[in-house]
């Protein structure tokens, strides 16, 4: 990977964090503050977005990117939204710093690009962040499952697990399937057989 | 299936989502669909609740009638509203075969020993309603003299489930102070064969229902019956070195009951009107907290020289001892914070929340649970030569 330093073009350019989207795609690699460089998204909708290469780190899938030199153009994105990856976006942003991948960012660090980082435990205001982020209707919701898991984001994984686990919690057996949009493939005979087995969680 | 598209989340995703969820909520979700039952049956999932899922305690009596009718039943335990509820539902009619008593439980598998040498050790899972058979130690109690105890516990470094067996054979049956041949006996399940090993002895016979905590199974050894420890001392079988050895109790004084209390050995001792909860610090250099000092007043019925300690956990800020025939809750919140732990935590009176009269027809044993997974996978190795059926423990089977 390519510190910012490095970019000759680039390396006076700094930009305030965070950008609005749309860029023009052919101009070079943006710095963030600090020096970092700023890669930029780009959704299946032809929308793009500048992240802070830190916030961006949040991501294996992005940082395996970048670390294959991916990050110097606007990286497509074709299966996440504009709105999914804008809420996604702002997500990475919030959580700058959660000590969760400090290990992660030390093993990729290089030339003292995350010298800023200083790992703090998400405050108040980011877990309320946090519970906005995810109240969001079930479609939305699933919508940022999947982002997460192409992502491989164990921040997003994890606030949007919680956040179906949550939901799906307290429901019947017929809620949990309306929820799922699942149909009852048991035969009836099946299902009393099965919630004979389980007669104790149903109290 | 409008807008959601289940079929385009992976697998991964549901996995990492209810392994955030209580054994009960998934008991509940196998009946949704096919597809949802599929995701937690499989084994993977289970390894991945397993590992990440708090334990779950759920302290649980079980009430059998075997000696009638073969059935030994499972139920909930639970405080609400400050009262002791027992849910009768059972979990499940258990075991099909002959007599068997408890032996105890980890990791939400219960252990059953055959009462008589002819039927097969079992060890079952309740949330599943699944039991499997171990194969019969290889050597046989003689006749109705030899004593026989059993443990079973979990070996986290390893991931092994152990059953251990100890037969006391009497050998100089003529002596004043009996005297023993002891042979003790480890099976390991899920190993690839599933065999009785023989183990170091020690020359103690335990007595009474084990305990597991802190990596090995504890008996207590009652004093009298060795003249070297008058009064009453703790046995302990260490399940990854599988050796024996002393475990001191931190008061002589007095008679002495175990449990497992927040993962550690415990050890309570009875004096006049006082009850005193230890929990071992460390084991090995027999360091103890004295964690409760409980006034235990004078209880109907309670026979303050032999008292019999049923169970006792921690739930929700309280602490419940069922004690012989009487089940008590002390709270324990305000009493935390302003006594220092080492001078014991002395707790108010007890307030009474439940009677073991209630279950009169039955008999009632601690089996607290962490019922952390869902179900195990049998294997049936050879059951035309008569062979118990073998199992590949999800933690076992690696």
């Amino acid at each position: 990977m390519s510190s910012g330093d490095s970019g000759p073009s680039s390396s006076k350019q700094l930009v305030q964090q965070p950008a609005a989207a749309g860029r023009s795609p052919n101009q070079p690699p943006l710095l963030g503050a600090g020096g970092r460089k700023v890669i930029v998204l780009k959704s299946g909708d032809e929308e793009e977005f500048e992240v802070d290469l830190l916030d961006a780190m949040q991501s294996r899938t992005l940082r395996r990117a970048i670390e294959d030199g991916c990050g110097d153009g606007p990286m497509p994105l074709p299966n996440l939204t504009g709105p999914v990856l804008a809420k996604v976006v702002e997500l990475f942003r919030r959580h700058r710093g959660d000590p969760r991948w400090a290990d992660e960012l030390q093993e990729t660090e290089k030339e003292g690009m995350f010298k800023d980082y200083a790992p703090q435990k998400p405050t108040a205001e980011v877990k309320g962040f946090d519970r906005e982020f995810v109240s969001v209707d079930r479609d939305a919701l699933f919508d940022l499952l999947r982002a997460a898991n192409f992502l491989e984001a164990p921040g997003l994984l994890d606030v949007t697990c919680d956040a179906a686990a949550d939901a799906v919690m307290n429901m019947t057996v017929e809620e949990v399937r309306e929820y799922f949009g699942l149909v009852n493939d048991y035969t009836p005979e099946e299902e009393a057989a099965l919630r004979k087995q389980h007669e104790w969680a149903f109290q | 299936m409008v807008g959601l598209q289940i079929e385009r989340i992976p697998r991964d995703v549901f996995f990492n989502m209810f392994s955030r969820l209580p054994i009960k909520c998934l008991a509940r979700l196998r009946c949704v669909s096919k597809f949802i039952n599929g995701i937690i049956s499989d084994p993977l999932f289970q390894k991945l609740h397993f590992e990440t899922s708090a334990p779950e305690v759920y302290p649980l009596i079980f009430t059998y009638r075997i000696w009638r009718e073969n059935i030994i039943s499972l139920n909930q335990m639970q405080l609400q509203d400050q009262k002791l509820q027992v849910r009768f539902t059972s979990i499940g009619h258990l075991l099909t075969s002959g007599p068997h008593e408890f032996v105890g439980t980890c990791n939400g598998l219960l252990c059953f020993a055959p009462c008589t040498p002819e039927e097969p050790l079992l060890i079952c899972n309740p949330i599943t309603s699944e039991y499997i058979s171990l194969s019969k130690p290889a050597v046989n109690p003689l006749d109705q003299s030899c004593a026989t105890t059993f443990g079973f516990g979990f070996q986290p470094s390893s991931k092994e489930h152990k059953v251990v067996r100890i037969l006391a054979v009497p050998a100089n049956g003529r002596d004043e102070v009996p005297d023993f041949h002891i042979t003790a006996e480890v099976y390991t399940l899920g190993a690839a064969a599933g065999l009785w090993r023989k183990v170091q002895s020690f020359p103690y016979a335990p007595q009474g229902g084990q305990v597991f905590a802190q990596g090995a199974l504890h008996w207590k050894i009652h004093g009298q019956h060795r003249l070297e420890h008058e009064s009453d001392h703790i046995m302990s079988f260490d399940l990854s070195t599988e050796e024996f050895s002393t475990t001191l109790h931190p008061s002589f004084e007095h008679e002495l009951s175990i449990v497992e209390l927040r993962g550690s050995l415990s050890a309570i001792t009875f004096s006049w009107r006082q009850m005193t909860v230890w929990v071992s610090k460390d084991r090995l250099n027999n360091e103890w907290d004295m964690e409760y000092c409980i006034p235990l007043g004078v209880p109907r019925g309670l026979d303050s020289r032999f008292p019999r300690l049923v169970c006792m956990w921690e739930s929700d800020g309280v602490l419940v001892t069922w004690l012989q025939d009487r089940a008590t809750m002390f709270p324990l919140k305000t009493y935390y914070d302003d006594q220092p732990k080492e001078r014991g935590n002395n707790l108010p009176p007890p307030r009474y929340i439940g009677d073991s009269e209630l279950y009169s027809e039955t008999s009632v044993h601690q089996a607290m649970t962490k019922a952390a997974f869902i179900t195990t996978s049998c294997v049936d190795i050879d059951d035309e030569l008569g062979q118990a059926l073998h199992i590949n423990f999800l933690l076992g089977d690696r």
